[in-house]
């Protein structure tokens, strides 16, 4: 096989696979079809999640509710990772600092966002935004009140650090 | 040493029209202070975000076009490196061309390494 010939298929089934990915009135459900096709091929755009959540209100869950948490974390992950969705992420910690125009000190913690914080961030690979939106339903942090996630399509600059 | 990742709101040239391209002056700026940091290895990814997006929230997972904040207050970018300390991190930023605006802001935060 040559190198220039795709990995999977005909390029004919690649040109359909991308009108198909570009079609945001279909409902993406990309897991349905991940075992035989190269799913990764869809997923042409990187997005930032940005997670918000009150530390109030997680200061006030029990150790056990904390195990349970961690363990939708976990679960919700790894499938985002079995279906190449994933590519980075971590939880922040609470401490920070926040500086303003000419370097001026304004807070010290994370940038107060109408009482919640930024409380983590992950990086996804995803068709466009509704399928980005569509993966997003399913994060742990919706299980509270103050949870919400941001969705934000990244803008891939030429990296710097390969020049 | 540590991870860190500086969120960058505000410093918008335009407020009124946050996806106009930024000047090759700007552009500039930000690699004269990016240069010392990927010369010493520090840098592990950046971008700027496109400004319009969509916000999931609560319970009743409600879907909203946003971020509805006011310019200054939306993410504008995101830049992840490396630190020893959060102080270090925070000297880091001084020179950042967002600092060099009216209203940019850059938030500093350590990742919680898992």
């Amino acid at each position: 096989m040559g190198v220039s010939e795709p990995l999977y298929g005909s390029e004919k089934f690649f040109l359909r696979v991308r009108i198909l990915a570009h079609d945001s009135s279909i409902q993406c459900n990309m897991g349905a079809f991940s075992r035989h096709t190269p799913n990764i091929f869809l997923m042409t755009t990187s997005f930032l999640y940005l997670f918000r959540e009150s530390p109030e209100e997680m200061a006030r869950l029990s150790p056990a509710e904390l195990q349970e948490d961690m363990a939708r974390w976990m679960t919700w992950t790894e499938a985002l990772a079995q279906n190449g969705n994933l590519e980075d992420g971590q939880p922040l910690l609470a401490e920070g600092r926040v500086v303003g125009p000419t370097f001026e000190r304004l807070k010290d913690g994370p940038y107060p966002d109408a009482g919640e914080i930024v409380s983590g961030y992950l990086m996804i690979r995803a068709a466009h935004l509704d399928h980005a939106t569509e993966l997003a339903k399913a994060c742990p942090i919706l299980h509270y009140e103050t949870g919400s996630v941001e969705i934000r399509e990244i803008i891939k600059l030429p990296n710097p650090s390969n020049a | 040493m540590k991870d860190f990742i500086y969120l960058f709101r505000g410093g918008e040239a335009d407020p009124e029209n946050p996806d106009t391209a930024p000047s090759t002056e700007e552009l500039l700026l930000w690699d004269q202070w990016m240069a010392p940091l990927l010369a010493e290895d520090r840098v592990m990814g950046g971008d700027p975000l496109v400004p319009t997006g969509r916000v999931i929230r609560g319970k009743n997972s409600v879907i909203s076009d946003g971020p509805f904040t006011e310019g200054k207050e939306m993410v504008g970018g995101y830049f992840l490196f490396k630190a020893h300390d959060l102080k270090e991190a925070v000297a880091l930023s001084k020179n950042c061309p967002i600092l060099q605006t009216a209203d940019g802001t850059v938030e500093i935060r350590e990742v919680h390494q898992l």
